[in-house]
């Protein structure tokens, strides 16, 4: 169900909703705010525009009624309430769940009628003067075409095909084959028979009797039955299967059998006014105008629809040399029933309503389908068409508009091009002449005057005017000059590609790693140390190009953080209703970008937190009022974007968090003991909360803070690689902090080497420095090991042992020196003994699959630039 | 599709509209047609555009964000070079004093959404003629 | 080998003649969820073709040649 408009429009609805949504909520707050106002009403009523192109009557019909209730806003006779707000917020979730819906079938799903009617009529029950609709389903009674034949049952690509080539004067025959039960013993291969029938259009091959199960289906005996469609003659057709003539039969086959729209019924584009008119271009001939409304009614219509196949019938048959009327009609009439309509025969005056064949010759005017009569049709002469008579009059309308003589004078140079252009091309010169003349003279005299007489002679006089034959207006002047375009442009790419040019930047960067190596063999392998320099320089500048490449690519992928943010009012307004609380919320900051990935990331944790906060944080009224607070409480979330980092802070000033009660409620689980407990620093306590396990709902509910599932949080954040902080002060808020890359879609990590030569990715956000530290300087303490940097003891991990791979055989002495990478995890700072550092390197980092993924103390793997698979350390399991 | 529609070709329609929907049927529906249409989002949008460059016919939006229809065909009947050019109004409401409002600002003709491609062509076909 | 038996997956490979149809139809019956790889068919005989519609299991990857593709897409429902 995807046609370009259709998806468009699905876009398009969806930002409109939002920007409704987030208006009403602000509109509530500042309910006379003009300019609010007039953005959810426009946004609604841009909805119930578009929506209107489509075949969506429910969807239509509630939106119309949510635009009435708004506008009835807009005008003032109405003061918006709450519960309104309520009623209209509903109304636009229902559609937006109806555009999920079309976005994934094309169709509004099950009891949108019986929805939209309650929902409806609850928002007109809002209006001052309720108008009430009276719908009457109108069910036409179509009449099933039962075919017998085959040939109908066709794919319609097929019979489309066979029409196509039939109407460039080919034949039609239809090929019925049922070869002997012992054909396979003669050498005979019957299916491979037809490739040889030129012009095969269609085929259909079906057991004779049904299939027995495989054990006892005979593998040599031939039960096949072989039908084909061929725009060929029959003599050809005999040709080929002159050896087995007696075992086929051939049939002409009448081209209006191929005709048979099929498809998915409705939800397409409405068709109504289209199909007001159809009939009258029919009748009037006037095929070329039919063919272009048809091919820009395909070009919008879900291909898998009814209506598409139809149209594309109507199409085959009007690129006919000479279509056939009652063709183009029963096909009209299809498209208005929504059901196939029986096709008469070729030469047939007009269509009958009856499925028995043959229709009635000579009954001009019998629809099968509840059309209106066409127009002003029968005359030999052509007339102004209705639309071409109503523009006209709007002419006349304009010029005894009560205006000014300055008004005239601005208004009278388009009423003038106007009627020229119509009378252009439907009258015939001397018209056009006098109307020149009466312009000239309105001109003249600043009176409308003359031109008013020469449209009462056009629209009111007697129908003398004439088809005129010619048109002048080839308009070959109109290519090419005067195409500047001004301003920006905006260009809507489809989100697949952006990260498909993500990934291959990505691999371009890995890459270009190899040239090193290459760089390195030259001189190594080959001796040719100029070479090597000169495919470093060369790296240098394919290195530069890259990062560029990937700076602007990743540009590309930047969304505001608004993204996520836009949910929250809503949000925030539901739930303090619903808890009896009184909350303020303020977005700082929301035009922060950040990459794509993040901001996706980025919706659930802080879903979380400020759940939390309303949850728990944040007081009732009453409550507020006896600790000397204001009723309404605040929540501010506030982003911003530091070093290569985005921030976003969620604030409350709700009761903050008792560092006492943590002490205990985490001794009480078993956390901690008593002892850790009494030394804890406040700060620390609070970080109780990330631990896994300390919060479960019931328990920690009652907490005057937060705590429910605090570590779903920080395990999200920090899968992207950022960090989650939260600081209290009890009695006057908390502040939940979240740090978070600008892109995770490179990751900068230093090689390693541990093990004895294996190599190892260690991220470099987690490096604080590499020191080379003397054997002796090395402290033991039990079976642990530290040394001290700068005064502060540092606690020793040897890599290798980590990995459980054999550590390296111990030689030398005290005098050896170990190369120390120090890293910084969370707030501890360890010292990991590697053999050997290496280089620095930008890697795309690929994540464990399958049974992999379950290894801890990896993040996953990349690849070398030499063809070596990286492996890269999650040092937080891993410490 | 069709370029070599003798009585459509090579005309030029800008259509004013901040629904992006509605452009793109508008566009569809005109080019195959044979119409070259362009686009403008809003009524500042579409007077810049309307000023900049020649047009034969504007499809003009009523209800946009920035200028309106209205005050944006207004705008258009005042200045002298492009005063000449005809020009629709859409609007999703039908009532008397819409169309009113339409020809008093400066429209020739007024349409009601939706509005079914078969008269949009021959509404733009009449009115846009072609260029002498 | 035209026909290779890959696990579940009868493989047909370029021309597949009539002395397939014998061994194609054991292995469905051997295998109750055989599936057909027609990939690289370039020819397949009416027997084989009779294998293939009365099995009922499924083409996993469905044809690339023209009148194979046509005469696959000619079994109907269910076989593509």
């Amino acid at each position: 169900m995807t046609t370009p408009l259709l998806l468009r429009f699905v876009a398009e609805a969806r930002e409109l909703l939002q920007a409704a949504a987030s208006g009403l909520l602000a509109l509530e707050k500042s309910p006379d705010d003009e300019t609010i106002i007039n953005t959810v009403f426009r946004s609604v009523h841009t909805l119930k525009g578009s929506v209107g192109l489509f075949d969506f009557p429910a969807f239509a019909k509630l939106v119309h009624a949510g635009e009435d209730v708004l506008s009835a806003v807009r005008g003032g006779q109405l003061s918006l309430t709450s519960e309104m707000v309520d009623l209209l917020l509903d109304m636009l979730d229902r559609v937006a769940a109806w555009i999920d819906d079309i976005e994934s079938d094309g169709t509004l799903g099950p009891g949108a009628d019986g929805l939209s009617h309650e929902m409806t009529a609850d928002l007109r029950s809002l209006l001052p003067i309720p108008a009430g609709p009276a719908p009457a389903p109108d069910s036409a009674p179509g009449v099933a075409a039962a075919s017998i034949d085959w040939v109908p049952d066709l794919p319609e690509a097929d019979r489309l095909d066979a029409f196509r080539a039939w109407g460039t004067g080919a034949p039609l025959v239809a090929i019925e084959y049922e070869p002997a039960e012992d054909c396979f013993f003669s050498g005979e291969d019957p299916v491979n028979l037809l490739r040889q029938i030129p012009g095969l259009h269609g085929l259909e091959i079906r057991p004779r009797e049904p299939w027995p199960d495989s054990a006892s289906l005979d593998p040599y005996r031939c039960v096949l039955r072989l039908r084909a469609l061929a725009s060929t003659s029959a003599e050809t057709v005999e040709s080929v299967f002159r050896y087995v003539i007696e075992q086929t039969r051939l049939g002409d086959v009448p081209p209006h059998l191929l005709i048979r729209p099929a498809g998915a019924p409705n939800g397409g584009l409405a068709l109504d006014d289209f199909l007001d008119e159809a009939d009258a271009l029919v009748e009037a001939g006037e095929w070329e105008r039919l063919r272009r409304a048809v091919a820009a009614l395909t070009e919008l219509t879900s291909p898998a629809l009814f209506a598409a196949s139809s149209l594309r019938w109507l199409a085959a048959v009007l690129a006919l040399p000479s279509p056939e009327p009652a063709w183009a009609k029963a096909l009209i009439a299809s498209l208005a029933t929504g059901q196939a309509q029986p096709v008469p025969p070729r030469g047939t005056a007009a269509i009958s309503a009856d499925a028995a064949p043959p229709p009635v010759h000579g009954s001009a005017e019998a629809p099968a389908a509840p059309l209106p009569a066409s127009s002003p049709a029968g005359g030999a002469a052509a007339r102004l068409t209705p639309l071409a008579r109503d523009i006209l009059a709007a002419q006349r309308t304009i010029l005894t508009l009560d205006l000014d003589p300055d008004a005239f004078t601005l208004r009278l140079p388009s009423v003038a091009h106007t009627v020229s252009n119509v009378l252009g091309g439907t009258v015939r010169q001397i018209d056009l002449e006098s109307w020149d003349d009466a312009v000239e003279s309105a001109r003249a005299q600043a009176n409308p005057g003359p031109m008013l007489a020469v449209l009462a002679h056009l629209l009111d006089g007697p129908d003398d005017t004439v088809h005129r034959a010619a048109a002048i207006d080839t308009g070959l002047a109109a290519q090419g000059e005067l195409r500047t375009t001004g301003g920006p442009r905006v260009l809507k790419v489809d989100q697949a590609k952006v990260d498909a040019l993500m990934t291959l930047i990505g691999e371009l960067v890995v890459s270009k790693n190899s040239l090193p190596f290459l760089a390195r063999r030259a001189e190594s392998v080959h001796g040719s140390r100029e070479m090597a320099r000169e495919i470093k320089d060369l790296f240098a500048v394919i290195d530069r190009l890259a990062q560029e490449m990937q700076a602007a690519i990743m540009a590309v992928r930047m969304l505001p953080v608004s993204e996520v943010l836009d949910r929250f009012p809503r949000l925030v307004r539901d739930v303090a209703r619903k808890l009896g609380k009184r909350v303020s919320l303020v977005i700082e900051g929301e035009d922060t970008a950040a990459d794509k990935n993040i901001i996706e990331v980025l919706g659930d944790p802080l879903l979380h937190i400020i759940r939390n906060a309303l949850d728990h944080g944040i007081e009732l009224p009453d409550d507020r009022v006896t600790a000397s607070k204001a009723p309404e409480a605040t929540v501010l979330i506030r982003a911003f974007q530091e070093s290569d980092q985005v921030i976003i802070e969620v604030r409350d000033d709700g009761r903050g968090i008792d560092p006492d009660k943590i002490r205990k409620a985490a001794v009480t689980k078993g956390l901690i003991d008593a002892e850790q407990a009494e030394r804890m620093s406040d700060q620390q306590a609070v970080n109780l909360v990330f631990l896994p396990g300390f919060s479960t709902a019931a328990q920690v509910s009652d907490l005057s803070g937060r705590g429910v599932g605090m570590d779903v949080v920080v395990t999200a954040v920090e899968r992207t690689g950022g960090t989650v902080s939260l600081t209290s002060v009890k009695g006057q808020g908390t502040t939940a902090r979240l740090s978070l890359p600008l892109s995770m879609a490179v990751t900068r990590v230093m090689m390693v080497e541990a093990g004895g030569g294996m190599l190892f990715g260690i991220p470099m956000d987690h490096i604080a420095e590499t020191v080379r530290i003397h054997r002796s300087q090395v402290r033991r303490f039990k079976q642990s090991e530290a040394f001290v940097l700068r005064d502060t003891i540092v606690p020793l991990l040897r890599l290798d042992r980590l990995l459980g791979i054999a550590p390296p055989a111990w030689f030398g002495d005290d005098d050896q020196e170990d190369s120390v990478l120090v890293v910084r995890v969370g707030n501890a700072v360890t010292g990991l003994v590697v053999d050997h550092f290496r280089e620095g390197m930008d890697i795309i980092l690929k994540p464990f699959e399958g049974i992999l993924s379950g290894i801890p103390g990896y993040a996953g793997t990349a690849l070398l630039g030499d063809g070596r698979v990286l492996l890269v350390l999650n040092l937080k399991e891993l410490l | 599709m069709s370029d070599t529609t003798p009585q459509a070709s090579g005309a030029r329609i800008l259509v004013i509209d901040d629904g992006i929907t509605m452009r793109l049927y508008y566009r569809t529906v005109l080019e195959a047609a044979g119409f070259t249409v362009e686009e403008a989002t809003n009524g500042v949008e579409g007077y810049e555009k309307a000023v900049a460059q020649s047009y034969d016919l504007l499809i003009v939006d009523i209800n946009m964000p920035k200028m309106d229809g209205y005050s944006l065909l207004r705008a258009i009947r005042s200045e002298a070079a492009i005063r000449s050019v005809p020009a629709v109004t859409v609007s999703t409401e039908a009532g008397p004093d819409d169309a009113t409002r339409a020809f008093q600002s400066g429209a020739n003709f007024y349409l009601v959404k939706p509005v079914a491609p078969q008269a949009l062509t021959e509404l733009a076909r009449l009115m846009a003629g072609g260029r002498s | 080998m035209p026909i290779r038996f890959e696990e579940s997956r009868a493989v047909l490979d370029g021309v597949c003649g009539v002395e397939e149809a014998l061994p194609l139809l054991e292995f469905v019956q051997a295998i109750p969820d055989a599936a057909f790889d027609l990939g690289s068919c370039t020819l397949i005989h009416s027997a084989v073709l009779q294998v293939v519609a009365a099995s009922g299991r499924p083409v996993a990857v469905p044809p690339t040649e023209p009148f194979v593709v046509r005469l696959i897409a000619a079994l109907g429902e269910g076989q593509s």
